[in-house]
């Protein structure tokens, strides 16, 4: 199970409501990329995952990036807390706040709902660990585009340290990976699904 | 301020985690990882005895400092001191 601990990972203080820069940091809340995807993505391929080390990382990874859920939903709503009716119409948040108000909802910063189509669970090992560390670079690359047009130090501080995690994520499941292969390899065992090979 | 040391400590403990997991044969790295466990521990306990529960379900609580007293970690005031800090 999970417990929660009351605190954030890293601090967010942000002073100055920015919508557009809002909808920006949002699709690494619910968008392809994001910090949902990536936390459900681990926890749902663990189950099927082979090597305690590998099962280790997944659920490990996946719970940090519980955390990470928290810290963008966070920003997204000290980027809007305070926004008037007048900021929400000027800068492009309108049919958002039409639906959600100045709620936070997982959706992508082009405004598609969450899905979990933007990940998978093969239930094959080196197909699912390929998979994030794509999944990681992906994440990086997301936030570096987001830093680009982001000009405010409140926010761009949290963003570098959630960039640099994505890099340690993909150096630990790269590690995983070359255990799992030689475990595989160990067991004469073919990269595929494993139950077909019995 | 001590939330922001918990908050340095349990980060090392994440990070030297996700290590283990993948060396779960190099002491030295779980010594470390002890290390910063128990200070972050120590540290904890002196929290919660200021301003309540730090963890769901996992400690008791007195009338006073409650579960669900604000502020939660979204709030800028939560975190507003720890920033100054860190300028």
């Amino acid at each position: 199970m999970w417990v929660y601990e009351k605190k954030l990972m890293y601090p967010i203080n942000i002073k100055r409501a920015d919508a557009r820069m809002a909808k920006a940091v949002m699709d690494q809340y619910g968008g392809p990329d994001g910090e949902l995807g990536a936390s459900l993505r681990y926890i749902s391929q663990h189950y099927a995952m082979v090597t305690p080390e590998a099962k280790a990382i997944l659920i490990d990874v996946a719970t940090e990036e519980l955390g990470h859920v928290e810290m963008v939903a966070t920003m997204v709503r000290q980027l809007t807390k305070n926004l008037t009716p007048d900021e929400v119409k000027k800068q492009g948040y309108d049919a958002y706040y039409v639906e959600h108000g100045l709620g936070v909802y997982p959706q992508t910063g082009s405004g598609l709902p969450f899905s979990a189509l933007a990940f998978a669970s093969k239930g094959d090992p080196i197909a699912d660990l390929h998979e994030d560390m794509a999944a990681e670079q992906k994440a990086r690359a997301t936030y570096e585009n987001i830093m680009k047009v982001c000009d405010d130090p409140d926010v761009l501080e949290p963003l570098r340290f959630l960039r640099e995690r994505e890099v340690v994520h993909f150096q630990r499941f790269g590690e995983a990976l070359r255990i799992v292969q030689d475990y595989l390899d160990n067991k004469k065992r073919f990269y595929t699904n494993p139950k077909c090979c019995k | 301020m001590l939330l922001k040391k918990i908050m340095e400590l349990d980060f090392m403990s994440i990070d030297l985690q996700l290590y283990l997991d993948t060396h779960p044969n190099d002491i030295r790295v779980l010594k470390k990882y002890n290390e910063v466990v128990e200070e972050s521990n120590m540290l904890k306990k002196e929290y919660e005895k200021e301003f309540g529960p730090l963890v769901s379900f996992r400690n008791t609580q007195d009338a006073a400092e409650k579960w669900s007293d604000e502020p939660w970690p979204s709030q800028r005031r939560m975190n507003l001191r720890i920033f100054k800090e860190m300028r």
